[in-house]
């Protein structure tokens, strides 16, 4: 079983880049478990096209295509026509590329939101798990807690905006933990 | 970013935009700054939930003993169940086709291109999608086979392919040479003489079977693909790696589904231990020590043969849960043995030269995928030549370094080298590997694992960087070996 180096180096890029590769699948789909697998279909044709030699210069951009066609082909499947609308996945596809956001980046950005997230009340976090987690929209989560849909905008809303600075303030700190 | 443009893309990704807003939305994403802070809002969203998974992940701590976080993946007791099931299934039909089920001639022969044969149960055939009657098979008919049923695809020429309860297997036909796709469930086959170019292809999620005319047993579940071969050779093509094997009588073969590939980081705690033959404490004893000590994998050296079993099955009647093994014979003084609770993606063991006690050195492996990352764990016992020749090591070094060269990194070596730290076997290794008793402690001389000096190791892949990272290391201070074990936890996989 001796792999190839390249098959080696490109299993390291896929890794090192598969924040952002998720990052974007999930933001499309808002489905965990559909996410999960449309990374292992990618990773598996990102390994077979390695195995075979093919040259892929842009393999991020190489990733999240594999990973559109996915998406639209599931959409397509699923009688969403309207959400799978090319454009909009080509133009937030653009800005994903614009702004890259290497591993590192992540780690810390994750270090210090696992902080912030670890500060909050107990209500806050439950909303969170609910609406990040669990998957809930606004309008389940408004029903389950008896409040109304502007009411957990509103309290979404504002957690993030409390989360972002928390954020910030400690990737500023260099105290991620 | 303007909450009006996060309420487009909320409401488009729930699939309730109209056309207006559909170009509303185009129109703010074609502004490229307002398209960049729209992704980084949806980067957040991630975060969050990356966040919140990695939090309650660490929240699951044990109530007893130190920071013991297991944070591996270990599957649901729904798939655990599953894999049982599969297993029993598997046997069930491994023992069919050893009480001669394969030797019956009945010949409900393939109607056209094949057919249903020996069928219990409510078989479904799907042709394009829908279900129809009849038992003949045509190319491209998928057949589902229920929960308490099963049923024989007999091809014209004799090949039969008998599949499992809760198995969905389609058939086809490519020029001639026929393909069968197994998506799930199991297959146990019987393949006549192809003809030449037209070899059969079994195909799963995870690997491609070609085969010749064989006998052989395929199982596909969530965690992966499972091959065994009774007569004959078949081919087995790992489809995420692009390895390929031939697989011959009595051989097996496996690929793993990559599940966990896009996993948050994990902790990992890996024991070595050399268990002098289980002298003075015994191997129950030893085993409960192991159990205790809350590791995920032990490397094991000088373990008698008759002693392999028992320290596995000492071990999972104290954890509860199953352990893998791989064992490596050595000469007299006991072999190597591996032994985890995480499912590896691979084993293997290679001779690493000479013995001074007869017989051969051995090395063992494991290939793991923990969180994000994949690596290989090697567990070996260096020579001591009572002569005082040190030219068995030697071979043991240079064969050691050869064999762990034809894995990927990262890698994990955990070893009793019977070499103090300051010697060339240990220095040679350093050149590539890392010391993660120094690493952790800052001292490259370490404990005296043995009887006043350190010969035991946990080394790390210096290309390993921050895949694999040492976070603390100590050792197990019992008296129930002449040597103590070393234990270090590792983060692996750090997001």
């Amino acid at each position: 079983m001796n792999e190839s180096a390249d098959f080696r180096g490109t299993s390291a890029a896929f890794l090192a880049h598969r924040h952002d590769l998720q990052a974007f699948v999930l933001s499309m789909t808002r489905d965990p478990v559909l996410t999960e697998d449309i990374l292992q279909d990618v990773w598996v044709k990102l390994a077979e096209a390695a195995s075979q030699g093919t040259r892929i210069d842009h393999m991020h951009g190489w990733c999240r295509a594999v990973a559109k066609h996915a998406i639209l082909r599931h959409w397509q499947r699923a009688g969403r026509e309207r959400a799978a609308d090319a454009e909009i996945i080509e133009l937030i596809d653009g800005a994903f590329d614009r702004k890259r956001r290497d591993d590192d980046s992540w780690a810390h950005h994750l270090e210090a939101l696992r902080g912030c997230l670890g500060a909050l009340q107990a209500a806050a976090r439950r909303l969170v798990e609910a609406r990040y987690v669990r998957g809930l929209g606004a309008e389940e989560i408004a029903t389950a807690e008896g409040s109304s849909y502007d009411a957990v905008m509103m309290r979404l809303t504002r957690l993030r905006q409390a989360l972002k600075q928390c954020v910030v303030n400690r990737m500023a700190d260099g105290d991620p933990a | 970013v303007s909450d009006e443009a996060r309420l487009l893309l909320e409401r488009w990704r729930d699939g309730t935009l109209d056309d207006a807003g559909l170009e509303a939305l185009r129109q703010a994403l074609r502004d490229s700054a307002t398209g960049d802070e729209l992704v980084e809002e949806l980067r957040f969203d991630y975060g969050l939930r990356a966040g919140m998974l990695s939090l309650a992940a660490n929240e699951q701590l044990p109530s007893h003993g130190e920071d013991t976080r297991r944070l591996l993946r270990h599957r649901p007791p729904a798939l655990r169940r599953r894999a049982v099931l599969w297993l029993a299934i598997a046997a069930s039909l491994c023992a069919l086709i050893g009480g001669g089920w394969w030797m019956n001639e009945r010949s409900h022969a393939a109607i056209g291109f094949a057919g249903l044969d020996l069928v219990v149960g409510g078989v479904v055939i799907e042709r394009a999608g829908r279900p129809v009657t009849g038992t003949e098979l045509l190319p491209a008919d998928a057949v589902v086979i229920p929960a308490a049923a099963t049923a024989t695809i007999a091809f014209a020429d004799g090949s039969r392919f008998a599949a499992g309860p809760l198995s969905r297997a389609s058939i086809d036909d490519a020029d001639g040479a026929k393909r069968v796709r197994l998506e799930r469930g199991s297959l146990s086959a019987q393949v006549a003489s192809q003809p030449l170019g037209k070899a059969l292809v079994v195909m799963t999620p995870q690997a491609e079977i070609t085969v010749v005319g064989t006998r052989f047993t395929l199982t596909v579940d969530d965690s992966g693909t499972r091959l065994a071969v009774s007569i004959g050779s078949v081919t087995f093509r790992d489809r995420a790696r692009g390895s390929v094997v031939t697989v011959a009588a009595g051989g097996s073969a496996q690929a793993m589904a990559a599940r966990a590939i896009a996993s948050d980081a994990t902790h990992l705690r890996l024991m070595t231990w050399n268990v002098k033959c289980g002298v003075p404490g015994g191997v129950v004893a030893q085993g409960e020590a192991i159990a205790d000590a809350a590791v995920e994998v032990v490397s094991l050296q000088q373990v008698l043969d008759g002693d392999r079993d028992r320290y596995q099955a000492v071990i999972e009647g104290r954890t509860g849960a199953s352990w893998f093994a791989q064992w490596g014979p050595s000469g007299n003084i006991g072999g190597n043995l591996l032994l985890s609770r995480i499912r590896p993606l691979a084993s293997s063991s290679s001779s690493i030269g000479p013995n001074s006690y007869g017989g051969d050195r051995v090395a063992v492996r494991m290939r793991f995928q923990v969180g994000a990352t994949a690596f290989e764990l090697f567990d070996t016992h260096f020579d001591w030549d009572p002569a005082g020749s040190t030219a068995n090591r030697d071979q043991n070094l240079i064969e050691l370094m050869g064999w762990m060269d034809q894995f990927s990194a990262p890698r994990l070596l955990a070893a009793h080298l019977n070499s103090t730290w300051d010697e060339k076997w240990v220095l040679s290794l350093k050149e590539r590997f890392i010391d993660t008793w120094e690493e952790c402690t800052g001292d490259p001389v370490g404990p005296r694992t043995a009887a006043g000096w350190r010969p035991d190791y946990i080394l790390r892949s210096k290309d390993a960087g921050d895949a694999i990272r040492p976070l603390k290391t100590w050792i197990v201070d019992n008296a129930l070996s002449l040597n103590k074990a070393i234990v270090v936890e590792f983060e692996v996989g750090r997001p």
